[in-house]
């Protein structure tokens, strides 16, 4: 549906508005657009659209996931950074296939470029640069946006991605002033106007490193990390050219770098109680590195490019907001940054989130329908977090409008669905951030198997074409193919069969065997029996498709158990609880129980199983009563 | 404090003035440090992509002359201005231009550029120091003020104001006020910003310039209504209005050198300059009359500056009376200026 009559202002209503144009705002505002929805995205700068503020970097441990599950569904973060991308690498390719992660590192530039054309290729998306100062609620539900200036837009859904915004607040040291970002004002207003609609605010922070002029470091002194020769991609359609690639460099903080920070380290933000919000622990700065592990002799700093046409190198690992001529002599005082010239400090920024346990997963808040929140302003951190988060709030937006069903992804299908659900369920007490770990059932959401997993979802909500997702099917019937070939053929011990897995140091077969069981051996690989396979010939000019039919094979059992698991705890997830559930008439059920159940008002026995606080036991009690309710 | 935070010269500011002073500087044998609120908009033309209009326009002849003058503009505007159906027309591709810059300031030896939110600058015996938000110092012999409109910048748009230089971007407050207490008279200005335009479904009209391609935006002229816009356009950016503080009539001599405080050079809107190009000239200018001052040369010597400079300033005097900047540097000039005027 293609907007071909202009709206004017006054008489306009959006089916979504999305405020904010980072991580989150872009996905959600791609989504509802293309789903059909007439949208709008507000921001205070359109120049900053998709910044990376921190690491220009996408993917990672877990995080990776993220994005080829959002690309899977027809988001934009996986193919924009295959368009961006700098350097490319696939980690933990010596581990098992559920920690397989895809990372890179852009064009930060190019990146929001890119992102940009996105949003201008939607004819039903619409931008505006302005100042949200409050949300429009009538009967508890959303009904538009009003602007600094007093001008009211009317929308039928509201998607909130402010990121940092949220009455932020920058430090370095002991000084600080408002700003979302370094050198940008912040939202003041809109704190104030969720607050009025009952929702729980509280405050956290987040940091980044300081940015050196690379043309001032000695690589010489540092070791070079390369991308993967043949690098793999987010989206399974894009073509990218791995000949190009960026190095990033790795070096180490020592001694004097770690004597350094602590004869400063009565000046940290840490120490002097400068900022009050709580700090991700999986990214802590070199300060807070330094206090929690003093026995460590050194931490890594990878020194990665931000673009190919600026000098700046961002410090990953030396993440600080300490005063400005402290980290100065901080970098100095690690080995290849010794003349390294400070471009950019470091610096915490302090904001306003919204307690994610007061929403749907949905991503709806449970206060105002219609009213949804993606990203940072959830209390995740990263890039991908906040994209995933935006996609499915956006998808969700659009459902609602239409009067459809809404989208929700469970644990046992996604890393999104672990995202969500976390955030949903158990609350967040620093900033979020996903890894591999966080999911049970990482065996089964695999990067190789995202698509076919959930490209059929984003083709039913309208995101993946009808040839997309017809080439995802094709891809995946060759690997199903591929698998029953090496599950039905025999191999006979002949000399040639022997004699590979000779070459292999694997012990030789008597008898005929499935050449499943075979590959199913840890030192043999699919390369080595597929020339043993008559009828193989297709899948053997497909590395993909083969190492796809690897994984399957050789995890069966495991990836068999992982299922057995999810139907148990099925029943579980699609028990709903009524929002309305009335807890205090729940007897036998422990105080907290009663407290935190009522307070998160989950919506299956799967979630409520997962509050801290509420055990087996009270989701069995809930259980019986619901069951008894039912009948 | 490390040598490293002692420069020949400091600029404030890189949008085009403070970028090409930093440039001009270096260029000259000085050693330059150029300081930015947000290292993110670098060069960044603010307003209009028109830069020059057509032959007529004196910024064209200013634009010819930038070249030999050892302006990076005319070089940067190759790869990054637009064809317009208009021939003659000096359009840029705003974003890329500033990427340009910043590019340009990121690998010329002697340049470093570093963000940084000055709050101060006081005089020293040697030249002066600027303080930075988070305590930064940095030394120099000579300063060159290019804050653009950050000076006190407040930003109204629809009946509200709010402090800040651009939109989306902090004001360099306590700046101005530093400045203020040396004895620099400022008086307040205006610059305005037209509606940029969701060019998607516009047609395509001589009034309207291609803006930012990623967006699909087109630049509307001053005043929408009017200019060929359709009236339900759709404004991506509203029209907005930023007040600022500026020099006053008087303030700087024609090689625009504070009259109150010697080592002092003020270039671009901070000067009281209107318009891209003629920002990027009195960078220039004010860049190398900057590295000839703190090479330390005879009074003599430093009134004459370098031949390329000279022509820079006859040039700006001989441009057409209606740019403010000429007026007042014809006034102040503090040694006699060509009589041959506006042609």
């Amino acid at each position: 549906m293609a907007l071909t009559t202009p709206i004017k202002d006054s008489a306009s209503r959006y089916d979504v508005i999305v405020v904010g144009g980072g991580h989150a705002g872009c996905e959600a505002a791609l989504a509802a657009a293309r789903m059909g929805c007439s949208a709008l995205l507000i921001t205070l700068s359109l120049e900053k659209i998709a910044l990376m503020p921190c690491n220009p970097a996408v993917g990672g441990v877990g995080k990776g996931q993220l994005t080829r599950e959002i690309d899977a569904l027809g988001g934009e973060q996986g193919r924009n950074t295959d368009r961006s991308f700098i350097q490319m690498k696939m980690l933990n390719t010596g581990k098992g296939p559920a920690v397989r992660s895809l990372r890179a590192q852009t064009d930060k530039r190019l990146y929001e470029d890119n992102m940009k054309r996105a949003l201008a290729a939607e004819p039903n998306l619409r931008l505006l640069e302005a100042s949200v100062a409050r949300l429009i609620v009538s009967r508890e539900t959303i009904a538009g946006i009003e602007l600094t200036g007093g001008q009211q837009l009317a929308a039928a859904a509201v998607v909130l991605a402010c990121g940092t915004f949220l009455r932020g607040r920058i430090v370095i040291g002991a000084l600080g002033f408002p700003a979302g970002r370094m050198g940008e004002p912040p939202a003041l207003k809109l704190s104030d106007s969720l607050a009025d609609c009952g929702l729980e605010l509280k405050r956290f922070q987040s940091a980044t490193p300081p940015r050196i002029d690379g043309r001032t470091i000695d690589p010489a002194r540092m070791a070079i990390d390369s991308g993967d020769a043949h690098p793999q991609s987010f989206s399974p359609f894009s073509r990218i050219d791995g000949t190009v690639q960026m190095p990033c460099y790795l070096t180490y903080t020592n001694e004097k770098t770690h004597d350094t920070v602590r004869s400063h380290i009565h000046l940290s933000p840490i120490k002097t109680g400068a900022i009050s919000g709580k700090g991700p622990r999986y990214c802590p700065s070199i300060d807070r590195k330094i206090i929690n592990f003093p026995d460590r002799e050194r931490h890594p700093v990878f020194v990665e490019p931000e673009g190919r046409r600026t000098q700046e190198m961002y410090l990953q690992g030396l993440t600080t907001s300490m005063p400005v001529e402290v980290q100065e002599k901080v970098i100095n005082a690690v080995r290849g940054l010794e003349r390294a010239r400070l471009m950019r400090p470091g610096y915490a920024v302090e904001y306003d989130y919204v307690v994610p346990s007061q929403l749907h997963a949905t991503l709806e808040t449970n206060r105002v329908a219609r009213l949804y929140c993606a990203g940072q302003i959830n209390g995740t951190s990263g890039y991908e977090e906040a994209a995933a988060q935006g996609l499915i709030a956006g998808v969700n937006a659009a459902l609602a409008v239409r009067d459809r069903e809404p989208f929700t992804l469970g644990r046992d299908q996604a890393y999104i669905g672990v995202l969500i659900d976390d955030l949903v369920s158990k609350g967040v007490d620093e900033p979020y951030r996903m890894f591999t770990s966080r999911a049970e059932y990482r065996l089964l959401l695999r990067h190789d198997n995202a698509h076919s997993r959930l490209s059929p979802l984003g083709h039913s909500l309208g995101l993946v074409s009808d040839a997309d997702l017809a080439a995802i099917s094709s891809s995946r019937e060759r690997v199903d193919s591929l698998v029953a070939i090496l599950n039905r053929t025999r191999l006979k011990p002949s000399d040639t069969v022997n004699a590979t897995l000779k070459q292999r140091s694997s012990s030789p077969i008597t008898e005929a065997q499935p050449a499943a069981a075979l590959l199913r051996r840890p030192e043999l690989a699919i390369g080595d029996l597929l020339p043993l396979l008559g009828e193989a010939g297709p899948a053997a000019s497909e590395p993909e498709i083969a190492a796809r039919a690897e994984i399957e094979v050789k995890y069966a059992g495991y990836i068999a158990r992982q299922l057995e698991d999810i139907e148990r705890h099925c029943h579980l997830e699609e028990s709903s609880v009524p929002a309305d559930f009335a807890y205090e008439d729940l007897a036998g059920i422990s105080i907290e129980a009663r407290e935190k159940l009522s307070a998160a008002r989950p919506d299956t026995l799967g979630q409520a199983s997962r509050i801290a606080g509420v055990s087996p036991a009270d989701v069995a009690i809930l259980s019986l009563y619901l069951r008894a309710r039912r009948s | 404090m490390p040598e490293r935070d002692k420069h020949d010269v400091i600029v404030i500011g890189a949008g085009p003035a403070g970028a090409e002073a930093a440039l001009a500087a270096a260029g000259g044998g000085a050693d330059a440090l150029c300081l930015a609120i947000n290292l993110d908009t670098v060069g960044f033309p603010p307003g209009s992509p028109l830069l020059a209009a057509d032959a007529g326009d004196p910024r064209r002849t200013l634009l010819s002359e930038l070249g030999p003058a050892g302006a990076a503009l005319p070089r940067l505007l190759e790869t990054t201005g637009i064809a317009g159906p208009e021939p003659g027309r000096v359009v840029a591709d705003r974003r890329q231009l500033g990427l340009a810059y910043k590019e340009r300031l990121e690998t010329t030896a002697g340049v470093e550029l570093r963000q940084a939110l000055v709050v101060s600058a006081e005089a020293t015996p040697t030249g002066w120091q600027v303080a930075g938000r988070f305590g930064e110092r940095f030394d120099c012999r000579v300063l060159i003020v290019a804050a653009g409109t950050f000076l006190q910048g407040r930003l109204w748009e629809a009946g509200v104001e709010s402090g800040g230089g651009r939109r989306g971007e902090i004001p360099a407050n306590a700046l101005a006020k530093s400045l203020q207490n040396m004895g620099i008279h400022m008086v307040e200005a205006e610059a305005r910003a037209a509606a940029r335009l969701d060019g998607r479904q516009l047609p395509r009209t001589g009034e309207l310039l291609a803006d930012d391609s990623r967006l699909g935006e087109v630049y509307g002229a001053a005043d929408a209504a009017t200019a060929g816009a359709p009236a339900e356009a759709w404004a991506t950016r509203p029209p907005v209005r930023v007040r600022h503080l500026m020099l006053a009539a008087g303030q700087v001599s024609a090689a625009l050198e504070s009259v109150h405080c010697p080592g002092l050079y003020f270039a671009g809107r901070a000067a009281g300059g209107r318009g891209y190009v003629e920002a990027a000239a009195l960078g220039t200018l004010a860049g190398r009359r900057a590295a000839v001052d703190a090479a330390g040369l005879q009074a003599g010597e430093k009134e004459a500056g370098a031949p390329a400079a000279a022509a820079l300033e006859v040039l700006i005097n001989k441009m057409k009376v209606g740019s403010i900047l000429c007026q007042d540097v014809a006034a102040s000039a503090n040694r006699p200026v060509s009589a041959r005027g506006a042609e």
